[in-house]
């Protein structure tokens, strides 16, 4: 090894830790006790819209998606990654995200599931998230240059040419369970099976500024219990003024989940990480900022 | 030793007759599974709608369109025939929507869905490959059709049965636990899959689940959802046992140092 090649490596370490990946006002993670559970959470704001979201649904060009993630992220300030999309199958080496799919413009999952997973969540290339409820007869979506389209999801004729146009686009969508949607509480109380949570939140504080949580609840709730405490959290402890969306992210099949601290590095506590490794991912959603 | 043959020749006459009953089950499985019937269909020619809409004024065809009559033909069986009556239909309404989605759209998708799959009807896995060939044409088309209004049009259809089909071989995985042992429902469960409308790949059971994360060795996981589904009952048993176990031990050390 050259004396060149030793002192760019030297270089590139030290600049990894004297220089922040973010700013204290774009993210912060920590660990809360809350109705006597521990929560971590990880706090983001989309001030001067810095925040960047990205989803992988599927292997591209033989490339698993952990190798995607990995290329992807070398130039990126990453906060966090989490599993979103539940798996179609229990195996997770060939199994895709459930319900209607599409991983910047290629159909990943052409099946749309109504009446359960009701979040429809897209994602633009430019790094904007918006997610929409499906049980509503009609979606109102941003085209991405500011004029607003409306699309029935009933309509077979007009999820086509909604598709259609997302394919051109290059747009990112999936689908999830929705608890929350313009303050609106959707929770439909169920006796379902007792496991680890997890969320992704949306909403607005008492100033107004739109923050994006991930809260992480290790104790095992049912799907509905787990949405409730969470929606107490978010409206008594981080005194949010209204929510804009709350979606579930899958912790079953795969649990994956990370989160960086603003050197870059990842933290390691278990409060803030998933069970599985991200080389078994079936699909990743990941929060940067600018 | 005495052989007690009377408890010999029961024995052995239990055991061939539970076997015989096993493999007399499994054969007629075998027999209703491996040779599914195709559903029957009526089918009386082809329709022509010049002939059927002869003197309808152009504001009554959608009241008066002999929907039943086109459903019972063999027009919606061909693209070009669709796209002549697409052709002829455009001359008289002028307005592609209305033909597109109101009239026609709405007859090859819900209606036809409804004719050929009642609710309540056993699913026949032949009748899918059937309609599955059937309904892969109109992507075909949908990709060289010049007419935007056409490609939405057939696309729309071909994603309609796609899923609906695919919906229906899942409803018939849930249905025969062995499905995913069926070769023709494998097939069909790989050409859906391949084609984007996702029909998974089985539920596992959860013998096989734990046999699968035991050839895996993915012993976390394994252990990990164990714990998740339990109830608290199970948990408790285990716990005991657990305690038992690591008391027993103790004891055996206690006893062993002791004698030292």
């Amino acid at each position: 090894m050259t004396k060149h090649s030793l002192l760019l490596i030297a270089l590139t370490f030290v600049s990894k830790i004297a220089f922040a990946q973010y700013q204290p006002n774009q993210a912060e993670f920590g660990i809360f006790q809350f109705e006597k559970e521990k929560y971590g959470v990880v706090k983001m704001s989309n001030k001067n819209n810095s925040l960047k979201v990205k989803y992988f649904a599927f292997k591209y060009n033989n490339k698993t998606i952990s190798k995607r993630y990995h290329e992807w992220q070398l130039n990126k300030n990453i906060i966090c990654f989490s599993s979103a999309a539940y798996m179609d199958g229990p195996n997770e080496k060939i199994a895709k995200p459930k319900g209607l799919c599409i991983d910047q413009g290629r159909i990943i999952n052409n099946n749309l599931i109504k009446g359960e997973l009701d979040g429809l969540v897209m994602v633009y290339p430019s790094g904007k998230m918006a997610v929409h409820n499906l049980k509503n007869g009609s979606i109102q979506y941003d085209k991405g240059d500011g004029k607003q389209s409306k699309v029935d999801p009933s309509n077979i004729f007009q999820m086509t040419r909604f598709i259609e146009w997302a394919k051109e686009q290059e747009i990112t969508i999936f689908q999830t369970h929705l608890f929350y949607h313009k303050n609106q509480n959707l929770i439909v109380q169920s006796n379902g099976k007792l496991a680890a949570r997890r969320f992704l939140a949306v909403g607005k504080d008492e100033t107004g500024e739109l923050k994006y949580y991930i809260i992480n609840a290790k104790q095992r709730l049912t799907l509905s219990a787990a949405a409730e405490k969470t929606v107490r959290y978010l409206r008594s402890f981080e005194n949010l003024s209204s929510i804009e969306y709350l979606i579930n992210l899958d912790t079953g099949g795969q649990d994956i989940f990370s989160v960086n601290d603003n050197t870059g590095r990842k933290t390691n506590y278990p409060e803030l990480k998933g069970e599985t490794e991200i080389n078994l991912a079936v699909n990743l959603i990941v929060f940067s900022v600018d | 030793m005495k052989i007690n043959y009377k408890l010999l020749f029961l024995t052995t006459l239990t055991l061939f007759v539970s076997m015989f009953l096993i493999i007399l089950n499994g054969i007629l499985k075998e027999g209703t599974g491996a040779l599914p019937q195709e559903a029957n269909e009526v089918r009386l020619g082809t329709i022509d709608l010049s002939n059927e809409l002869k003197g309808i004024a152009p504001d009554s065809i959608i009241n008066k369109f002999p929907a039943q009559a086109y459903l019972n033909s063999t027009n919606y069986y061909s693209v070009s025939e669709i796209n002549n009556d697409l052709t002829y239909l455009d001359s008289l309404l002028k307005d592609k929507y209305i033909v597109r989605e109101e009239l026609l759209g709405e007859l090859l998708t819900k209606k036809l869905f409804e004719k050929k799959y009642p609710s309540g009807r056993e699913i026949n896995l032949d009748s899918i490959s059937i309609d599955l060939q059937w309904i892969e044409k109109f992507n075909a088309y949908s990709e060289v059709d010049p007419m935007p209004e056409n490609k939405i049009f057939f696309k729309a259809i071909y994603g309609y049965w796609m899923k609906e089909l695919s919906l229906k071989l899942i409803e018939y995985g849930k249905g025969n636990n062995d499905a995913k042992y069926n070769f023709h429902y494998r097939f069909l469960s790989e050409k859906f899959n391949e084609k984007r409308f996702n029909v998974g790949d089985g539920k596992d059971s959860t013998v096989e689940k734990v046999i699968k994360y035991s050839l895996e060795s993915n012993w976390a996981h394994l252990f990990k959802s164990s714990w998740d589904q339990a109830s608290i009952i199970q948990l408790i048993i285990l716990s005991s046992i657990l305690i038992i176990t690591l008391f027993c031990y103790a004891i055996t050390i206690i006893y062993f140092t002791k004698s030292k």
